[in-house]
């Protein structure tokens, strides 16, 4: 199975206040194609730092991060804006979406900024309520943003991050601003992306929501402190279960 | 914990509270200068003349001793009091600057001793002219920048075998000939170089008094100038004040600034409290969910505004003086303008824009009662919102990303870039208005309130019309001889053409109550019928006259009424039959048919030459001759139509000087809103712009698309501008014209190239290059920002 995400010796240090605050300390670990990712750690370990560190989002202190082959270090601003769009998906824990566009227009945006595909703008249309239909929100499409539940909102921000066929999604608390109901959808939604084929990386507080993925690593004060494979055989409760008692054991 | 809220508040918002803080400051300062000149201009000519201790009529006389026009006032019943400043009288040929007399300069010049002077006269810088060290002179009028002088530069008088050069000390407020529109000289010298020059020999001709004479009765006072001899000049006050016409254009030109400035201001102010406010909707519905009531978080704003305000409005009162002072020049270069109580009326304008900021955030802060707490925090920085929005399709449109989002964002948000967009097309419309104004005043379009007709070109012959003035002359006859060499020259020169004359005649006028000197333009060559009349229809035989509506008031009669010319003891009757506008004689003037014999009538002066050419010509080979006809007769003063006017007005050069510093102006006001709004826009659109970075968009697309945003804003504020550039420059500028003697307004020279593309490109550029400058802060905002924005 291909790598799509090699981190080696990844470092990622503050300065406030000119108090040096080291967030990520030679963290290692790579991601393989289809595989579904889980960053879990307490409040200010650096999970989210680790995602956006890796995704290009935020720049390294140092160590090495491979995408696809690509060391993104040596990307400059524009060739990793460039790589985010063609390559990469996000969410976000705030359904983010730009306020004046509708729910499609929303999600096609990217891809009628990349250039990655030659499509008029109707096959792009075409495409992105495809991917609405799949998540079961095609009939929000010429909603405004402000019209729709939140649940529907996140699923449509899962859409965007889709419309260009990414190599990776990367996404950070995608449930956290949902409730139950609405969190399980999502996280539905994202396991049958995954059983597609597409690789997520995700943070997550929540251990339902890990069990979900093919593993989790653990990590605490900027350190991998453990990584745990899930049985994606077992059912789900099993899974839940087992996972929260290696969390536990891990000091969670 | 109000105090502990809003001091986090100023910190926490800076960007968004600075922004404010400089609106607040430019309401102010636009405001209290706006104020100032507004009551500086509009009561600055009677305070100019109170100053300067006008009175009621005035005589300017070759009289040499005065003694017999004293005796004839001593014994007017009418007079209360008069006043003789001894003058001498000079021309251009009497002035010699660079070692070279001022041949072409077809004005009359007083030379007087400061010790003599019965007016006060000011300095540039308003302090009354006592004493003039010897070897020095003030001039009033144009004088130093008609021939590029500055203070300390040196010109010579010449009075026969006597001269004398004097350094220029700068420009006398000379109240009753400082105009524009007089422009006559007057040299103001120490007391020792004028007898100076009073002791040539040549002086005695040249010798007489400036009268200011205080009446009850001004009719009977223009009687009895009537019967002196030797009078250059006899006007009464009123008519002076016409003649500060161009102050008075660039007054009212200000004006019109000055209020544009003032509503631009305060929409700018109102919209950016009201989108700062909304701006904080979602803090709002946090106060509100803990319980605090309307009115505490209402006086919560209030004080935070307040400050604001306060701050603000104290930068805008400092700054207000030196834009007050800079607008102000215009207009008193020639006249003595009111600043005393400037300080005054700064503070209370800066105090009641403090009032008004504070209203504009009690009214903004209205919905805050109607709004639940979770509609407060709804509707606030999570681009939420209860009306559907959205115009454009980016599935169905052809525009690519960032010009679709661009548009789009306009079209969402039309309350928020409709005020911009009026904003801006108010700015082009000022520049447009003002250029309208000067581009008319430099055109034929004026023309006919000169009493002259159109030609192709005009040639003044100052000798020529002195020689046709002389005492048993043949004014006519000499005049044809001299149109008849011209027509040779023309001839001789392969450009061929015809040549006529107006000329200006004065003569005796009786109505049942009044007899009085009326000065009444002539021309043989053309029809009375080629004039344009305000009222009736032109005079159609020589027993049928024309007059100006001041003429005719001066004289209370009205179209039908009947006058009586007495020409050397012999009565006429005449009917009035039309009336007119004119800038003539000072508005003074009538028409006499072209077949009234004048042959008995003494000249007063006459215009210039006008020729029109035989064949068809175009402007640029009408151009070549004229430059062709200064060379043949080696003078300047050969104009062009519009040429004519812009001579003949002297307002077109201050007019565009203003339109010029209103353009820099208006080009500051549009750095400075394109520069706050769109840092403002990004301010609140921080979330949004980050999220389109992690997306994917370089920087390079998101400064464009909120350039682009501008871009169209001022694009269409242009098209709007040219919308209403026509009726809006009708509204204001009629007016104006109307003081000017155009009373049925005037038709205006428009110039397509500048007034549609040049003027609308400039600021368009201009609000393009400041917005993309402004957009490259959103540079610092970082795709990572999508993760942790409140």
């Amino acid at each position: 199975m291909n790598t799509v995400l090699y981190v080696n010796d990844l470092c990622k240090t503050y300065i406030t206040n000119k108090r040096q605050n080291n967030v990520l300390k030679n963290v290692n670990f790579k991601v393989n194609e289809g595989e579904m990712v889980a960053i879990m750690g307490p409040s200010g370990s650096g999970k989210s730092t680790l995602l956006y560190t890796v995704s290009g989002m935020d720049r390294m202190t140092a160590g090495e991060v491979m995408f696809n082959g690509r060391n993104i270090e040596k990307l400059s601003d524009n060739e990793l804006a460039q790589l985010r769009l063609d390559d990469m998906g996000f969410i976000f824990q705030q359904m983010y979406m730009l306020k004046n566009l509708t729910v499609l227009d929303n999600i096609i945006l990217p891809a009628v900024k990349s250039t990655k595909k030659k499509e008029s703008r109707a096959e792009i249309a075409e495409r992105g309520l495809k991917l609405m239909k799949k998540l079961g929100i095609e009939d929000i499409a010429n909603n405004d943003i402000n019209e729709v539940s939140g649940g529907q909102l996140q699923r449509a921000c899962i859409c965007r991050s889709m419309i260009n066929n990414p190599a990776v999604i990367f996404a950070d608390e995608p449930t956290g601003a949902l409730n139950r109901t609405s969190s399980d959808e999502v996280m539905e939604e994202l396991s049958k992306l995954n059983q597609e084929g597409t690789t997520i990386m995700l943070v997550t507080h929540d251990a339902k929501v890990a069990a979900k993925c093919s593993r989790v690593l653990f990590i605490v004060d900027g350190n991998i402190k453990g990584e745990y494979n899930v049985d994606v055989t077992a059912a789900l409760r099993d899974r839940e279960r087992a996972l929260n008692n290696w969390l536990m054991e891990m000091g969670f | 914990m109000y105090l502990n809220i809003l001091k986090r508040d100023l910190k926490r918002k800076k960007t968004m509270n600075v922004i404010l803080l400089i609106f607040v400051m430019l309401s102010a300062m636009f405001m209290a200068s706006s104020v100032n000149n507004i009551l500086a201009v509009t009561s600055g000519l009677d305070y100019f003349f109170e100053k300067a201790d006008m009175a009621d009529y005035y005589v300017i006389a070759i009289d040499g001793d005065g003694k017999k026009m004293q005796n004839s006032l001593d014994n007017l019943s009418s007079v209360t009091d008069y006043r003789r400043e001894e003058t001498l009288y000079g021309s251009g040929t009497n002035i010699e600057v660079k070692g070279k007399a001022l041949n072409d300069m077809n004005k009359a010049t007083l030379i007087m001793s400061v010790d003599n002077a019965k007016l006060n006269y000011f300095t540039s810088n308003n302090e009354k002219i006592t004493e003039v060290k010897k070897g020095k002179a003030y001039v009033s009028g144009t004088f130093a920048s008609d021939n590029n002088l500055s203070v300390g530069d040196k010109f010579t008088l010449v009075i026969g075998d006597t001269e004398k050069e004097f350094e220029y000390m700068g420009r006398a407020k000379d109240a009753l000939l400082g105009s524009e529109f007089m422009g006559n000289l007057r040299f103001i010298l120490n007391n020792e170089d004028y007898e100076y020059l009073c002791s040539d020999k040549e002086a005695i001709s040249r010798q007489g008094g400036t009268y200011y004479i205080d009446t009850t009765d001004i009719s009977e006072v223009e009687s009895l100038i009537g019967e002196q001899g030797g009078v250059l000049l006899s006007v009464n006050n009123d008519t002076i004040q016409t003649t500060y016409i161009v102050s008075m254009i660039v007054a009212a030109l200000l004006l019109i600034v000055s209020l544009f400035l003032i509503v631009i201001s305060f929409v700018v102010l109102k919209h950016t409290i009201g989108f700062t406010i909304d701006e904080e909707f979602r803090e709002i519905g946090v106060m509100k969910a803990i319980g605090m009531k309307n009115n505490s978080i209402r006086a919560l704003y209030l004080t935070k505004y307040f400050a604001i305000a306060v701050l603000g409005s104290a930068l805008g009162f400092a700054f207000s003086m030196p834009f007050s002072d800079m607008m102000l020049n215009l207009v008193s270069s020639s006249m003595y303008i009111d600043s005393e109580n400037s300080v005054m009326i700064s503070l209370l304008c800066s105090l009641a824009v403090i009032l008004i900021t504070l209203l504009f955030c009690w009214s903004s802060t209205k919905k805050i009662k109607k709004l639940s707490p979770i509609d407060a925090v709804r509707n606030g920085t999570t681009g939420e919102r209860f009306r559907k929005k959205s115009l454009m399709h980016l599935s169905k449109s052809k525009l690519n990303s960032t010009a679709f989002l661009a548009a789009n964002d306009i079209v969402s948000a039309p309350k928020k870039y409709s005020i911009v967009t009026g904003v801006f097309a108010m700015l082009i419309l000022l520049v447009m208005i003002l250029a309208n104004t000067a581009n008319t005043l430099n055109s034929e379009k004026l023309l006919f309130l000169f009493g002259c007709t159109e030609s192709d070109a005009y040639v003044t012959f100052t000798d020529e019309v002195m020689q046709a003035m002389g005492a048993d002359v043949d004014s006519q006859a000499v005049l044809n001889e001299t149109i008849k060499d011209i027509e040779k020259t023309l001839e001789d020169n392969g450009m061929p053409g015809k040549v006529h004359i107006e000329s200006t005649y004065n003569t005796t006028v009786l109505t049942d109550d009044l007899k009085t000197s009326v000065a009444f333009q002539y021309c043989p060559d053309t029809k009375a019928g080629d004039y344009t009349y305000s009222e009736g229809v032109a005079p159609e035989n020589a027993e049928e006259v024309a007059l100006s509506s001041l003429v005719a008031e001066k004289l209370g009669v009205k179209v039908g009424d009947t006058i009586t010319f007495l020409i050397e003891g012999e009565e006429k009757d005449c009917m009035v039959t039309a009336l007119f506008q004119s800038m003539n004689q000072l508005g003074s003037v009538g028409r006499l048919h072209e077949d009234f014999d004048v042959s008995k009538l003494d000249l007063l002066n006459a215009f210039s030459f006008q020729i029109d050419f035989d064949d068809e010509i175009s402007k640029a080979e009408c151009e070549n001759r004229i430059e062709k006809l200064k060379v043949i007769y080696d003078t300047e003063l050969v104009y062009s139509c519009a040429g004519f006017v812009k001579d003949s007005t002297g307002a077109a050069d201050t007019i565009s000087m203003v339109k010029n510093m209103v353009l820099i102006i208006t080009l500051l006001v549009v750095v400075l809103i394109a520069v706050l709004m769109e840092r403002s826009f990004i301010s609140a659109e921080k979330s949004e712009i980050a999220l389109m970075k992690a997306m994917g968009f370089k920087n390079k697309s998101i400064i464009w698309h909120h350039t682009l945003r501008f871009g169209i804003v001022a694009f269409v504020a242009s098209i709007l501008a040219a919308i209403f550039c026509m009726p809006l420059t009708k509204l204001t500028i009629d007016p104006v014209f109307a003081v000017m003697g155009a009373v049925r307004g005037v038709g205006y020279e428009i110039v397509p190239f500048e007034i549609f593309l040049m003027y609308p490109a400039i600021i368009v550029a201009v609000t393009i290059i400041s917005a993309f400058f402004t957009s490259i802060y959103t540079n610092t905002i970082k795709a990572l920002d999508a993760s942790n924005i409140e």
